[in-house]
């Protein structure tokens, strides 16, 4: 997949929200990508504008989502309803709200089944439905077909969505804040299974979170965000051994640890801008504690400064080629 | 109509002692038992049974001057900045509202000290006549820790005081509360299932389990040499940001049972990777390792 220049507005009563603004990435079969940011950074706008789930008076402004060698955003809405839940799925943070109360589990995996492979056969589709089920770890799958979502614990709708969403063997999984609310021990449980996942369907996966430390772990790539824009990305190494961007380094500073006690964690000075009214230059200057007089006078360039390593900052160059 | 379905039991048979000017930390997760035993302990809610015992005296006993006393010793700070705030109140009135309570301060001198506290929160004076859906989340939280303190409370209990925040606002906020600690040598309970956080500010842990406590430990004894199982199962599902760690993970099967029908014998026996026979028909007692570090397992003596 290929996103370039992507931009995506909400145009509400106030003003203008650039929610994701000029956001560029690469990702292949098989990878995987974190993206990481606070609230409002527009890690989530930038999930659902890939699956072209913006809804007035958000708008996609700009740029171009290649995916298998059509663009997405050109595509119309009969080969967009085939793709998403097909080749590129989606697991959102609170499985409760994208399962619908009052259809049985069985029902709903079956109905991605049916519109996505075309399956007829009610005896084929609940044999499918059990095995995608079961690989997601949940026992008894038989019986629990004709359950509803309520009678699931968090973990095991949050495993229902994992099983909707590979049950078409995906090529592309965005997965949304998936372990957010939930408990550590089953986050772990979670992650685990998602990891397994990937190495069997061979997916590539988007996981979009605030929690930084599962990024370390789980993800190949790392994207920072910060008020709509990619402040900083590189491998998973590079992230969080050798942050560049002033931002990257104030959050993993700020990061509590169990495997030590800090004297005092990095803080950053004053709160997000209003994505309405972003500061001139930099988006980051006036809580920079590194900014020059440049930062708020022009807005840096996002360039590659290293190897697979790119920033938008101005105490960097671009490598030369 | 009343009719008891279940009985519920929140928190079951549970005792410890938390020690003057210490910062005790509280975690485990969802149904664990903590945030009830936290509100058991100010007496927002009545224990079923058992006592909490303040200063050397049972709180059930205190009459109402002596409650009154109590609840102005003690204050609590809440997880949600949202809904712990009243929308309708000033900044101002929020903070005071303790002193109007207890009338402890009027006029100018209350004036003053909200203003004063305001400050060491981090806020400006102004802020006084601002309503609390003028701030964002983190200074929210600034304004109930500025409730919670200007009475000087002997005892602070904190419940998920950072959970709602984002990460970069946490830090602020855990800083700002091991600073007030120090000042002023409270004692703290933090609850919290955050256990990297509880690691920052707290010196002794306790780690709940469906009601139960499963282990007690000094902090950083803790984290070296965990001895519950759970405990060593909740440590390692901890994300750490570095990717170089290469972590054992222990992936517990199944989920938290409902504490309507807990496990007979160790309530955690059906998920334990170490579980005996015994384990699932007597209920493990505490076992003293040495003074500062207890468990509630057959696998020690």
């Amino acid at each position: 997949m290929r996103i370039k220049n992507l931009s995506t507005s909400y145009f509400t009563d106030d003003g203008i929200v650039k929610a994701v603004y000029d956001v560029s990435l690469d990702l292949s079969a098989g990878q995987t990508i974190g993206i990481v940011g606070e609230s409002g950074c527009g890690k989530s706008t930038l999930g659902k504008s890939i699956m072209r789930l913006i809804r007035p008076p958000g708008k996609i402004t700009n740029g171009e989502i290649i995916f298998n060698h059509q663009d997405i955003l050109k595509m119309d809405e009969k080969k967009i309803r085939e793709i998403r839940g097909g080749d590129i799925a989606m697991i959102f943070q609170d499985p409760m709200s994208s399962l619908n109360p009052v259809f049985t589990i069985g029902s709903q995996i079956g109905e991605t089944i049916k519109l996505h492979q075309k399956i007829k056969n009610k005896h084929e589709l609940e044999e499918k439905v059990v095995a995608i089920l079961e690989k997601v770890g949940i026992s008894d799958a038989l019986r629990r077909l004709s359950e509803y979502p309520h009678q699931f614990s968090g973990g095991m709708r949050q495993r229902v969505m994992i099983a909707m969403a590979l049950s078409c063997n995906p090529k592309f999984l965005i997965a949304d804040e998936p372990t957010t609310s939930l408990d550590v021990t089953i986050q772990a449980q979670i992650l685990d299974l998602i990891g397994n996942l990937k190495k069997e369907f061979n997916s590539a996966i988007m996981l979009i979170t605030h929690n930084i430390a599962v990024v370390a772990e789980f993800c190949d790539y790392v994207a920072v965000m910060y008020a709509g824009k990619i402040i900083e990305y590189s491998n998973t190494h590079n992230i969080f051994k050798n942050p560049k961007h002033p931002y990257t380094r104030a959050i993993l500073g700020s990061l509590p640890r169990i495997d030590s006690t800090l004297e005092e964690l990095t803080t950053i000075p004053g709160i997000v801008p209003s994505l309405i009214n972003l500061p001139a230059g930099c988006v980051f200057n006036p809580r920079c504690s590194e900014k020059i007089t440049i930062c708020s006078e022009i807005n840096p360039k996002y360039v590659e400064i290293e190897p697979e390593h790119y920033t938008s900052c101005h105490l960097y160059k671009e490598i030369k080629e | 109509m009343n009719r008891t379905v279940a009985r519920v039991s929140a928190i079951d048979d549970v005792s410890f002692k938390i020690y003057e000017g210490e910062s005790l930390g509280l975690v485990g997760e969802s149904g664990c038992g903590k945030t009830t035993l936290g509100r058991c302990i100010l007496h927002l809610i009545e224990p079923t049974d058992g006592e909490i015992i303040y200063n050397n005296k049972s709180l059930k006993s205190l009459n109402k001057k002596e409650m009154k006393d109590f609840r102005r010793q003690s204050s609590i700070i809440f997880q949600d900045p949202f809904l712990s705030l009243h929308p309708r109140m000033t900044v101002g009135e929020i903070i005071g509202e303790p002193h109007v309570i207890h009338g402890t301060a009027r006029g100018k001198e209350k004036e003053k000290k909200i203003t004063e506290w305001l400050q060491k929160v981090g806020l400006n004076p102004y802020h006084i006549y601002r309503y609390p859906h003028q701030f964002s989340g983190g200074q929210k939280q600034r304004i109930g820790i500025a409730r919670a303190m200007i009475l000087n409370p002997k005892f602070v209990i904190a419940d998920e005081p950072v959970a709602a925040l984002d990460v970069s606002v946490r830090a602020s906020i855990i800083n700002l509360m091991k600073t007030f600690q120090k000042q002023y040598n409270i004692t703290i309970l933090f609850i919290s299932h955050d256990i990297a956080v509880v690691r920052q500010i707290c010196n002794r842990i306790i780690v709940m389990y469906l009601g139960k406590i499963f282990e007690t430990a000094k902090v950083p004894e803790l984290f070296d040499e965990p001895l519950h199982p759970y405990t060593k199962a909740l440590l390692s599902s901890v994300p750490i940001p570095d990717p170089d760690v290469k972590k054992e993970r222990i992936i517990l099967e199944g989920d938290v049972p409902t504490p309507i029908n807990p496990p007979t014998g160790c309530r955690f026996h059906p998920r334990c990777f170490e579980r005996m026979p015994i384990c699932s028909e007597v209920e493990p007692k505490k076992i003293e390792i040495n003074e500062n570090h207890s468990v509630f397992c057959h696998l020690y003596k």
